[in-house]
């Protein structure tokens, strides 16, 4: 079985590298660059400098920063170049050679030392800025995905078990209507409803609090967090369960058609057992493929919910650092979310052994 | 799955417990829209940043909100200026009370040090430098250490303000190892290739350009009245009063740090900071949209705890069309174009009435430089079918049509406007409607903000809408009007001006005699409108909300609306 999981992660590998590579490339040819708009600030009454001195100071920026060197070892040659082609030889590019002094074998070379290189905005170490906002995305994700498979299993149980009743089709509805609504919509109604003196005013706005109680264990911290963490653990929670309600249900109705289900219940097994004894096992191979593809879903989402309740995190670094065109950290939260992408597929490999021991035999 | 429901109840209840958080006593939570990038006061870039530096750091001058005048902040008094041939002599004297953390005064030696972080080269300043590359040098008095004067180049109307609108820096904690110390400020105005090489230079910016230049409280500490004591990334920044600081010895109104803890919560939403300020999270918020800050206005319990300001700004839309095409370089077809405006409707839906029509681009409430005798454009469909037709476009069934250059044209407009701004946008949206009762079609293009600027710099555009802010101070007008900012990558992004409108922009510029000044505004705003290529639509009016327990806010419509420094609790 760890053989089996180390090939896959050695497979994953030069997968990753080119995925991250490809990112590199296509988000440097996105419009603008770093300290574009800085410079490019809507010019006013009061002009401090003239155009030619930010010029200046906005090629001093590119230099510092390395934009201004060649993307990639190749590059095309300008349209005019082209242009000047005769016959049908403008179909072939024309290809220009730049050496090793060019953004990507520069980034290359970092991550090849075990770094991301350093954030163009706050000039700080890209791991570190990932790092401090990984902690709260996790977080938000690791509670919210806890509690939403834990609600899920039950609905989808519940649903199984009183087919044929009118509490089914209840729940269901409420579910549809609860899917129907945008994440930002759900996240701003829960803050209105459960966060306002308009209404009801039980949990905080926005942030987690001061952490200036110095010296606070990581538990005591947590805890002090968790009444801020609650509202955006809600509404992911509520944004999920739908979906992942309906697949456990469609799964576990689906199991219940099986010779075996017929068996246990020819045995006289109650239902709850044999739900939860011989269908639910079965059931969960389908949503396990579900979860480990559910990371990049979530990590959008936890953006949304961050920006919302103002909690620093992946997903608003993500937005900012898009909007701020800050490409190492940008690229740095591609990669993260890559290699965890990577071992949740790893994981659901170790999941799928648990509940199948067919599959147990057939990797050993 | 039994023992599943009591673990599913115990954390539900878990996520229901509630909690608000404690306040401090004599503490100020503001909300910050975004987060800054840098607290360098050499390399900040951002409003949110400049905000909190200015609480760290002073300048030398400094715009005191409670008139909206520019007043002396570390120096005595404003600075004598003359101007011999080709250089403009600009001379300040520092505050005998002025001092830094440690208690040491700030000198001219702290002023040329500055100056030379801001020119060095290698060095994270690029965000501030362009401002201060008009002095070529520093002239230190030898007998008083306290008095020194700026050698620029030539004269422009904002020297004044722009050689006292930089942070000073102390010398003694930016480079403990005086590694600047022996190079002379001339040194950084020449060719800085050669400085490139500098060994000391080279080791100055490698340890200046270390992130803790950018957010240590150690470091980051000036000569204002507040220290940072914690920046939580993503949170809040929150700053405590220095003891003993030496602006309080002083009789100057304008320098104050009188709240204990300011606390800066960086807030991105709005939903979000208005729920805050509901549920007394936060004491200041500005900003607030129209629609709520009229619900703000209706609600008692509200308006028990806050008062609600609407100071004017100086911050305007315009709209800007494209004289460059051909279809738009007559006159009188921008004129059409201006008359189907519908400005009081923009005001009404965009801004809910909080902002003021505007003929001229000198905001109204200026009296003595806004042309009052000028009429803002009205919607006018029949106006602008007359201009049309004066201007030769022939209407029929589909629209209107106009031969030029020997191929005939059809009248369209495709408007332009930054992605995310809902103002602009609903603002295209009427003018849309308003230029289809004239059967003129519109097209309305939202554009990625890079995208929009690359756009507007190329002449690739027909008519954008698009906000432009300004001050009370100074009226230079060149880089948006002057024909020699309109070739591709100029920021004359309309293509506004001619010789007339270019030595009336010179003369304002050059005119030190404010009566004189106030004449060659009003005749370019009477010009502006005849031209209708820079069309300024209105001027809007700041909506925040302070709580009542604070007295001498200063509200003003500069930003950052309000002094947070002045706030006093009333007792």
């Amino acid at each position: 079985m760890l053989r089996h999981l180390f090939h896959r992660l050695l497979y994953a590998i030069p997968v990753l590298w080119v995925m991250v590579s490809v990112i590199f490339l296509l988000s440097r040819i996105l419009p603008g660059t770093f300290g574009e708009q800085l410079f490019a600030d809507e010019a006013g009454f009061y002009s401090k400098g003239s155009q030619q001195q930010k010029t200046i100071a906005y090629e001093q920026l590119l230099q510092r920063t390395n934009q201004q060197l060649p993307l990639f070892y190749v590059g095309f040659a300008s349209i005019k170049a082209a242009e000047a082609h005769t016959g049908y030889s403008y179909l072939l590019p024309d290809l220009n050679w730049n050496g090793t002094g060019n953004q990507y074998h520069l980034w290359a070379s970092e991550v090849l030392t075990g770094s991301l290189g350093q954030s163009f905005a706050s000039t700080r170490p890209v791991t570190e800025v990932i790092t401090e906002a990984a902690g709260n995305t996790i977080l938000i994700l690791l509670f919210s995905m806890f509690i939403t498979i834990a609600l899920a299993l039950v609905a989808g149980i519940t649903m199984v078990l009183w087919q044929g009743s009118k509490w089914p089709q209840l729940l269901l509805t409420f579910l549809i209507v609860l899917d129907s609504l945008p994440l930002f919509v759900l996240s701003l109604l829960l803050l209105l409803l459960l966060a306002s003196p308009d209404a009801l005013q039980l949990f905080p706005v926005f942030g987690l609090g001061y952490s200036s109680v110095a010296n606070q264990s990581s538990i005591t911290s947590l805890l002090n967090q968790l009444p801020y963490l609650a509202l955006p653990i809600l509404c992911m929670v509520l944004a999920n369960l739908p979906y992942l309600t309906n697949q456990f249900y469609s799964s576990l109705s689906g199991t219940m058609q099986a010779d075996y289900i017929k068996t246990a219940r020819a045995k006289g097994l109650r239902s709850y057992k044999v739900v939860t004894r011989h269908a639910l096992r079965n059931a969960l191979l389908p949503v396990i493929t579900i979860l480990s593809d559910m990371l990049p879903a979530l990590v959008a989402g936890t953006g949304i919910i961050e920006i919302i309740f103002a909690i620093p995190g992946i997903g608003r670094l993500l937005v900012n650092s898009v909007l701020a065109r800050d490409f190492p950290v940008i690229v740095g939260i591609v990669v993260v979310i890559a290699v965890f992408k990577m071992i949740s597929h790893a994981l659901a490999d170790v999941l799928y052994t648990l509940a199948d021991p067919r599959i147990r035999n057939s990797a050993k | 799955m039994r023992k599943l429901y009591p673990l599913l109840f115990c954390l539900l209840f878990s996520l229901s417990f509630c909690s608000q958080p404690q306040r401090q006593p004599e503490e100020v939570r503001i909300r910050l829209a975004s987060e800054p990038h840098t607290l360098s006061p050499v390399n900040y870039s951002d409003s949110e940043g400049l905000q909190v530096i200015n609480l760290l750091f002073q300048s030398l001058l400094g715009v005191d909100l409670e008139d909206d005048q520019l007043k002396p902040v570390l120096v005595k008094a404003r600075p004598l200026i003359e101007q011999k041939d080709s250089v403009t002599l600009i001379t300040y004297e520092l505050r005998d009370e002025a001092s830094w953390s440690d208690g040491s005064p700030v000198t001219s030696d702290d002023i040329a040090f500055t100056l030379k972080v801001l020119k060095a080269p290698l060095v994270q300043n690029e965000q501030v430098k362009t401002q201060v590359a008009f002095i070529r040098d520093l002239v230190q008095d030898k007998e008083n250490n306290r008095k020194f004067t700026f050698v620029c180049d030539s004269f422009t109307p904002e020297m004044e303000l722009l050689s006292g609108d930089f942070f000073i820096i102390p010398a003694y904690l930016f480079d403990p190892e005086n590694l600047l110390k022996n190079i002379p400020v001339a040194a950084f105005t020449d060719s800085l290739s050669k400085l490139e090489n500098h060994t000391k230079i080279k080791a100055f910016a490698a340890q200046f350009n270390t992130p803790a230049y950018n957010n240590n409280g150690k470091i980051l500490q000036g000569s204002a009245g507040y220290t940072l004591e914690e920046w939580v990334p993503g949170q809040y920044i929150k700053l405590r009063q220095k003891e003993d600081w030496w602006g309080k010895n002083t009789n100057a109104t304008n320098l104050t740090a009188n709240p204990e803890h300011i606390t800066l919560h960086i807030i991105p939403d709005n939903t979000t900071a208005l729920l805050a300020l509901k549920n007394r999270q936060l004491d200041v918020l500005k900003d607030i949209p129209a629609h709520e800050f009229d619900q703000l206005k209706q609600n008692k319990d509200f308006q028990e705890d806050f008062d609600l300001f609407t100071p004017d700004s100086y911050k305007s839309v315009y709209a800007g069309i494209n004289s460059r095409l051909p279809k738009f370089a007559d006159k009188q077809t921008r004129q059409a174009i201006a008359y189907l405006l519908d400005i009081t409707n923009y005001i009404k839906v965009t801004q809910q009435q909080y902002a003021i029509p505007t003929a001229g681009i000198i905001p109204p409430k200026l009296t003595e430089f806004y042309n009052s005798d000028l009429k803002p454009y009205t919607f006018n469909p029949a106006k602008a079918k007359q201009l049309l037709l004066a201007a030769g476009w022939q209407e029929r069934n589909t629209g209107w049509f106009k031969n030029i250059n020997g191929k005939e044209q059809q009248l369209t407009i495709v408007v332009t406007y930054k992605a995310g701004n809902n103002i602009v946008e609903s603002t295209a949206l009427i003018f849309q409607q308003s230029a289809a009762e004239l059967h003129i079609p519109v097209q309305i293009e939202a554009q990625e903000g890079n995208l929009f600027t690359q756009n507007s710099r190329e002449h690739k555009f027909e008519l954008f809408f698009r906000p432009l802010s300004g001050n009370p101070f100074a009226f230079n007008f060149e880089p948006i009007l002057h024909t020699s900012h309109a070739a591709k990558g100029g920021t004359n992004y309309t293509g506004f001006g001619n010789a007339e409108t270019d030595a009336l922009l010179q003369t304002i510029n050059k005119a030190t005699d404010a009566k004189q000044k106030a004449t060659h505004l009003k005749q370019l705003q009477k010009l502006m409108l005849e031209e209708a290529t820079f069309i300024v639509l209105y001027y809007t009016k700041e909506r925040l909300a302070i709580h009542k327990r604070f007295q001498n806010t200063k509200v003003s419509g500069l930003s950052p609306n309000y002094d947070v420094s002045a706030f006093l609790i009333k007792k």
